[in-house]
């Protein structure tokens, strides 16, 4: 597989996969396309993808949606989670999770976007439930 | 030149300006600025233009320029959010005492309230977030800061109650400010009853959009007034939220140190301060992460006055975005314009002491873009 780029994390949310760049060199998982390694600087990236379990760091239910499309979803749940594997992701989130949860996510379609949804994970082992809508 | 001087500062009210547009707001804010400083359109020969949203043109100081009629041997536009105004005066700092410029016109303005729709600017300031991660999920800038606020309120157990009291103490003040855009007092319970925006955040906590327009004259000779630029200091360690290392060390508190290690001084010596308040948790965090206040204890300090007038440490006694108004780059550099009036003792009604130090901090993206400057009034 080639480098991940911009498109390509588009491209594998379509495809029902979360995409991610992975340092060749110390394994860290980036938080976007990155040209260096965060954590060593390497210039060398695999593609990787991602678990979809993390930890909630941020949360926010939001009522005054910037266009027309997801004003007619309003309101709707904002998260950050910390992937498992390290890197911080944005994503949409059931209304009952909460800062600190752990969670997990599917793709879904949310007004015409292909995105992440986080909902709180059943307990340790918990898996991703299946069935992505993208 | 050894030092730089800010000799002249001028500012257009800020609010709904009908019938505006971002170069006469700047051309209004410059010739008030060039005047203070007792000086002619023609002894300016630099200029650092910030950028206007309103008027995304590839090279705007040299449009001013030439509507101006100045004839310059420097001209630049820089962007750098809510962090350009307070990055232009450290750079027209560096130029004078590098010797490169005489006198430096140091603008912005727009028309960010009547020249676009209210759509079109939260959708402009939305894309200060990653275009493919952030961006699709319906993300705002609202959005961006109120996911900092979660985390940052889950960590330090600050609490909506104190982001409120900020909002209610920068009203306070702009109500003595002839030229700011919100001027109507408000309670702790109109800010916490607000109608939710991205929660924590409610109306009140967020600035407003207005047009308006700041500009200075920053120089080598200190004239009879002059404000001395004691020091700058810089952070920029992400731009994006999700690429943000940790919400109590953004990197403010780095560029504050640094600002203060250039000019000589401590933070307790700062008689007076500019901080940055696109948002009250904005605020909030700048003041705690800086040192002003212990950490989640900005809320309780502003509620024993520790912020108003006539306290130890005033802040932003013109009233701040959230209630002088937010018209982009200039609304950052309202801060620095007031902290010179105070500095200059010419603050009128909201004077405040006779103080001789003031620390400037402005923020860029979400907590992206960190300039601090500290001035000081030789006396």
């Amino acid at each position: 597989m080639a480098q991940l780029t911009e498109a390509s994390f588009s491209a594998g949310l379509a495809r029902g996969l979360l995409l991610l760049q992975k340092c060749a060199s110390c394994g860290s998982v980036q938080k976007g396309v990155r040209a260096r390694c965060a954590q060593c600087g390497s210039r060398t990236m695999e593609p990787y993808e991602a678990s979809r379990n993390g930890t909630v760091y941020a949360r926010t239910r939001i009522f005054r949606a910037p266009s027309a499309a997801f004003r007619s979803i309003v309101p709707y749940d904002l998260c950050l989670v910390d992937l498992a594997e390290g890197a911080r992701i944005m994503g949409h989130c059931a209304p009952e999770v909460e800062v600190g949860d752990k969670v997990t996510a599917r793709i879904a379609t949310i007004a015409d976007e292909n995105l992440l949804f986080f909902e709180k994970a059943m307990g340790p082992g918990a898996v991703a439930p299946g069935g992505e809508e993208a | 030149m050894s030092a730089s001087y800010l000799v002249g500062v001028g500012n257009t009210a800020f609010g709904r300006k009908e019938g505006s547009s971002a170069l006469s707001l700047m051309e209004e804010s410059s010739f008030a600025a060039i005047g203070d400083a007792g000086l002619e359109p023609g002894d300016i020969d630099g200029l650092l233009c910030g950028y206007a949203t309103t008027m995304p043109h590839l090279m705007l100081s040299d449009v001013f320029a030439e509507r101006m009629g100045l004839e310059l041997s420097l001209s630049l536009t820089l962007q750098l959010g809510g962090a350009t105004g307070a990055a232009m005066i450290a750079l027209a700092d560096d130029l004078i005492r590098s010797g490169r410029s005489r006198n430096i016109l140091v603008v912005a303005g727009e028309n960010r309230l009547t020249g676009q729709s209210r759509d079109q600017s939260i959708q402009t300031l939305a894309q200060v977030g990653d275009p493919v991660f952030e961006v699709p999920t319906g993300a705002s800038v609202p959005a961006y800061y109120s996911l900092m606020a979660s985390r940052y309120m889950y960590e330090t157990g600050l609490r909506e109650g104190d982001l409120a009291a900020l909002c209610v103490l920068m009203r306070n003040h702009a109500a003595r400010h002839p030229d700011a855009h919100l001027k109507e007092p408000i309670a702790l319970a109109d800010v916490l009853d607000s109608k939710p925006i991205a929660t924590p955040l409610k109306l009140l906590d967020c600035c407003p959009i207005s047009d308006g327009s700041v500009a200075f004259v920053v120089s080598g000779e200190p004239g009879g007034r002059g404000v001395r630029i004691a020091g700058s200091g810089q952070a920029h360690r992400h731009q994006h939220i999700s690429a943000m290392k940790d919400v109590r060390e953004t990197g403010a508190g780095h560029a504050a140190k640094a600002a203060l290690k250039a000019a000589g001084l401590d933070l307790k010596a700062m008689d007076y301060l500019g901080i940055y308040d696109s948002f009250s948790i904005t605020l909030a965090m700048l003041l705690e992460e800086i040192g002003v206040a212990p950490v989640g204890q900005s809320g309780a300090f502003a509620r024993e006055g520790q912020f108003a007038q006539g306290g130890p440490t005033p802040v932003n006694l013109h009233g701040g975005l959230l209630s002088f108004g937010h018209s982009g780059v200039a609304g950052g550099m309202a801060h620095v314009a007031e902290a010179v009036r105070q500095l200059q003792g010419k603050a009128l009604d909201r004077q405040s002491g006779q103080p001789q130090t003031a620390l400037i901090h402005g923020d860029g993206g979400v907590m992206s873009a960190h300039v601090s400057l500290v001035l000081v009034r030789d006396r």
